[in-house]
């Protein structure tokens, strides 16, 4: 009997952080109804699409329980690299390839450094986002990469809007949504992650290299930072090899109150996507109430640490035995 | 016998690591030395000390927490808040006398700390996290402040500026300030009863626990000593420039990670320690003076700061069977 209990209220908990984004859209469209309207609606959208992106990345590494600290390089290297490229004139899409496949790399790098070479996950990358800033760095001068020859190709990801209405990165980002959704949530090779991130020991017994886990999610976090990247050039139809500079901070606010969802207590995929809404309706909600930035860095910060607080806590009476 | 010989080898090997960076070090400083004479000059070498000063101090105090096997990602925050209060406190008169107003804010700072370990430590929050939050918190009360330009106030006390940009004799007030702070930690870390538990809390939680430790009382001191350090390092560094940036922490603070991180590979690899990160943030001023005073392009300072980092760790990472301390992440 106690069991159905608890398990019960955990599937309330579980869900609270949709029901507090519902409350908070509530909240903001009372205060100022404009919040509402279908422009604002597609601006909020359209704004979480550069860091929902890159948070399903970074995302995957934190479920296998590592972090990749150069996700905001990545960014700004994906961004960087399409726009130098585009503005040489070479083919757009030769030099959107060739982007996604240098953050390829670069993933692949972060994951031989910590998983071969046994460099902690956290230096490791920062150690790589070093070098990446300076690359970046190089191939922009250190400045703003603009070009007017590179054309309406350039802007299309960013700001075209299908029928004038749904942006064209918003269907990028439920693509790329539903198939890691897909992936994580479905696939036996996903599923790997999650395993590995619980205990990477017991992993050993039962088969699964985690190392090689690791890997992949190193890997596709940094291909989906890249994108991310890309696509945040193309709505400033600019890039700049600082970019990325916020970009981690965002992403674990997103991913830390991702983890109050669905799956309690663990980095998972649908709550990411919905801790970067909430995230995004509440930086909007902010701007539009006319809240001063001061507060709204500290709305900020205080909705992650109520976050994070509550996943600890969350996790520990998870933990208790019943 | 055979395990003897085979931990003298491995100590061997970790012999030559030990001083890696205290040659790399030499090396640099030879190699700018050849390439611009001009930059063997005592006022230059004064002024690498002094460069290192900031993130020395800032590393030093992000290393005690790095010590207890935890993460404060809000030091380049607490600088900047610990800074922008002094600054304010000073500019609007509520404060006329300067020492009085460095302990106050110290005092803040201390609280800032106490609030890390409330979370990081009493309900245990991965403080990597924790920090990173409140830090964003501390963030908006600096951009309170501030108002989001770079605070300056003519009426600020001539003692503001002497901190920062003053000289006894031929040394700069900064670098005498940064050696005195840094033998001081030497002395808490190395020479004290509580730097010991600071230590063994980091080496292996648990056992301490047995021992009757207590671990948490231990993590909470360490917090505080590092928001303290972090804090005059911002005091330090707002005294520089004179006047006080919104980015004046967080730019320092990735360098003085990196100082306290490379440090571990010094002297006794694998742990954190106070020479390390003294000789890893002299290794950094020296990269970041030297590229000025070549004039080389500003990237091939990140790139080089990257390359030595990877190169450092890695070596260790590979010759160290036990591994490296990581981060606590969830």
């Amino acid at each position: 009997m106690e069991n159905v209990k608890a398990k019960k209220s955990i599937n309330i908990t579980s869900y609270a952080l949709l029901i507090f984004t519902i409350v908070i859209s509530i909240v903001f469209t009372i205060l100022q109804p404009a919040f509402i309207g279908v422009g604002n609606v597609m601006n909020i959208v359209s704004s979480t699409v550069v860091l929902c992106i890159a948070s399903l990345g970074l995302s995957l590494v934190m479920i296998t329980g590592e972090i990749d600290f150069a996700c905001g390089s990545e960014l700004a290297a994906g961004a960087c690299i399409l726009a130098v490229l585009a503005k040489a004139g070479v083919n757009y899409f030769v030099a959107l390839i060739a982007g996604l496949a240098f953050c390829a790399i670069v993933g692949c790098i972060n994951g031989i450094l910590h998983t071969r070479i046994g460099i902690p996950g956290f230096i490791a990358t920062m150690g790589v986002s070093f070098i990446l800033d300076g690359l970046n760095k190089m191939i922009t001068g250190s400045s703003r990469v603009f070009s007017s020859s590179w054309g309406k190709i350039f802007v299309a990801i960013g700001q075209k809007r299908i029928g004038g209405v749904v942006p064209v990165s918003v269907i990028i980002l439920v693509v790329v949504a539903v198939v890691i959704l897909i992936y994580t949530e479905g696939m036996t090779s996903g599923r790997k992650l999650y395993a590995v991130g619980s205990n990477s020991e017991s992993c050993k017994y039962v088969g699964i290299d985690a190392r090689k886990e690791k890997m992949k999610a190193f890997i596709i976090s940094a291909v989906l930072c890249g994108l991310a990247g890309m696509i945040n050039a193309s709505q400033l139809n600019a890039a700049s090899p600082y970019l990325g500079e916020t970009t981690l901070v965002n992403l674990l606010t997103m991913l830390m109150l991702g983890a109050t969802f669905y799956r309690v207590g663990v980095f998972n995929v649908p709550g990411t996507i919905v801790g970067a809404l909430l995230v995004n309706i509440i930086n909007n909600g902010m701007v539009l109430i006319g809240a001063k930035t001061w507060q709204q860095y500290l709305v900020q910060g205080l909705v992650m640490l109520v976050a994070v607080t509550l996943v600890t806590l969350l996790k520990l009476k998870a933990k208790k035995p019943a | 016998m055979a395990g003897r010989t085979k931990s003298i080898s491995t100590k061997k090997g970790e012999a030559v690591t030990k001083y890696f960076l205290l040659i790399a070090d030499v090396v640099l400083i030879a190699f700018f030395g050849i390439m611009r004479p001009g930059f063997l000059q005592v006022g230059n070498l004064l002024d690498i000390l002094s460069t290192a000063a900031l993130v020395g101090t800032m590393g030093l105090g992000a290393s005690i927490v790095m010590t207890v096997g935890e993460m404060n990602f809000g030091v380049g925050a607490e600088a900047t808040l610990t800074a922008a209060m002094l600054g304010w406190i000073l500019g609007k008169g509520n404060v006329s006398v300067y020492i009085i107003g460095v302990l106050l804010v110290l005092l803040m700072a201390a609280l800032v700390g106490v609030i890390d370990s409330c979370f990081g430590v009493i309900i245990g929050v991965p403080a990597f996290i924790a920090t990173l939050a409140i830090s964003k918190i501390n963030d908006g009360f600096v951009n309170l402040l501030t108002e989001g330009k770079t605070m300056f106030y003519s009426n600020w006390p001539p003692a503001f500026k002497w901190l920062g940009q003053g000289y006894i004799g031929p040394i700069p007030v900064l670098a005498l300030i940064f050696v005195i702070i840094a033998l001081l930690l030497w002395f808490l870390m190395d020479k004290t009863r509580l730097g010991a538990h600071i230590q063994a809390v980091g080496n292996n939680k648990n056992c301490c626990k047995q021992v009757g430790i207590n671990v948490t009382k231990i993590k909470i001191i360490a917090f505080i000593i590092c928001s303290l350090v972090c804090g005059f390092a911002g005091i330090m560094a707002s005294s520089k420039t004179s006047n006080v940036m919104n980015t004046l922490g967080s730019g320092i603070m990735m360098d003085a990670m990196a100082s306290a991180m490379l440090g571990a590979t010094f002297l006794r690899p694998g742990r954190y320690n106070v020479q390390g990160t003294v000789v890893a943030a002299v290794l950094t001023a020296i990269i970041s003076n030297g590229i000025t005073f070549c004039a080389y392009p500003d990237y091939v300072q990140n790139i080089v700061n990257g390359i030595i980092l990877l190169l450092a760790v890695g070596y260790i990472a590979m010759t160290r069977k036990e591994g490296l301390p990581s981060v606590k992440m969830g």
